[in-house]
Parts: C-alpha cells; structure tokens; sequence
C-alpha cells in the first residue's frame, strides 16, 4: 500500500527536482527496404519510418499524462545506414540522411539515430562513403544523429 | 487501476467537493482521501478507482488540471504504478 512520504517525494522529485524520463528509443530495421535504386531506396525508407513509427509521439505523450512523468525526448533508431546502402554514391548517402530528417520531422520526434557505419572490423567501400559524408549530411539536417 | 490525485494550494472553500464530484460525474470511486492544513495551504492526496472511467484517462487528469487551475490549485492525477515503481524492490 502507498504511503503519503512516498507519495509527496515522489512527487517533489518530478516538479522540484525535474525528475523526468530522458528518452524513448523505438528501433526500427530497414534491411526490407533495400534497393539497388536510390530514389526507391529513400522512398521505402520514408515509408516504413513513418508508417511504423508514426503514432510514437502521440503515445509517448498520452504515457506522460497517464504517469504524470516528463518524457523528454522521442527517438528512433533504425538500422546503421551503411547496411543497407550496399553500393550507393556518396551523393547517394546524402540522400538518405536528407530522407531521414524529412521522415523525422514528418512524425514529430526529437532524433532519429542510425545514420551510421559498423567499421569495428575494417572499413568496407559502403562504410567509407557513408562516413565521408557525415560532416555534411549532419550540417544539412537537424534531427539526423551519427 | 488505481490513480493518485494530489491537490495543493491555498485553502479555500469546496476543495474536496470539486475534485469529488468530477470523480462522482465520470465514475471514478474514492477509495482513500489524506489531506494536511498548513497555515492557509492545503495538501491532499486520494487513491481512487478508475477502473470504471468513463472518459479516456488522459481526458480525466486534463478535466481536473483545468479545473484546479480556475481555482488556483495545482491538481495532478497520475497512475499508481509510478509509486510502486519508485519506492518497491
């Protein structure tokens, strides 16, 4: 059973000491939307991301009420970009970092994480494109993390 | 599913009438009320059953935040489970 100090540091924890949740992530994979074409490829990305991703917001706001708990940021995370990119230009990169931002920004959320390559093992050429546009890919957007 | 609501600010008139008849009007049980007097300000907690809402919950905790706020008292119903949550192993 509740008791009342439980009750009221609780509470003083969220209003005075701005207790909040910092982040929900949802992980999205985009392997299924792999194309050898790179309109098709953002295409199907933008698609799955604000199809699937497209009632986090709202959610996250109704958890918020319903728990009387801040959240402060709604994040996605999708597959790291060079996975699926296989053979795409830089340019190509560019692209999909610019797809990710407009689905972002689509759906409301605060970050969108993944634009990114997995070179713990050796660079491979699609990792190596994809890092040589980051500098740009991250002045040109505003919710893209890399 | 039970609820917290917590009213605080200063004292005045019907405090307790205003956050029960709105939980009268939308089905929601009073199952234990606290409250403090400090001076002229005034604390309340109360457990209630929300099980029955005839609302959506969210609805609920906005109709009380509003009319706490005509009254200049701070109302927040919240989900018991973030207590639980925060004080048991």
């Amino acid at each position: 059973m509740l008791n009342t100090s439980d009750i009221l540091e609780t509470i003083n924890m969220i209003r005075q000491e701005n207790l909040d949740i910092r982040t929900i992530t949802m992980g999205i994979s985009l392997f299924d939307c792999v194309s050898e074409n790179t309109g098709r490829l953002c295409q199907n990305i933008y698609d799955k991301i604000t199809r699937t991703a497209r009632r986090l917001v709202p959610v996250g706001e109704e958890i918020e009420k319903q728990y009387g708990i801040p959240i402060v940021n709604k994040r996605v995370s999708v597959t790291p970009i060079s996975l699926i990119g296989g053979n795409i230009s830089p340019e190509g990169y560019l692209k999909v970092a610019h797809t990710l931002d407009r689905a972002a920004g689509a759906i409301g959320i605060s970050f969108i994480g993944g634009f990114s390559a997995l070179v713990h093992k050796g660079f491979t050429v699609s990792a190596e494109n994809l890092i040589s546009v980051i500098p740009e890919a991250l002045s040109e957007t505003k919710q893209v993390c890399s | 599913m039970k609820a917290v609501i917590t009213v605080t600010g200063k004292d005045t008139v019907g405090i307790i009438a205003l956050v029960s008849t709105e939980c009268a009007a939308n089905d929601v049980n009073i199952l234990d009320i606290s409250q403090t007097v400090l001076g002229e300000y005034f604390a309340m907690i109360m457990l209630a059953d929300v099980e029955k809402l005839k609302i959506p919950f969210v609805e609920f905790a906005d109709r009380l935040a509003e009319l706490g706020r005509a009254k200049n008292l701070d109302i927040h119903v919240m989900h018991e489970d973030i207590f639980n949550s925060m004080h048991r192993i």
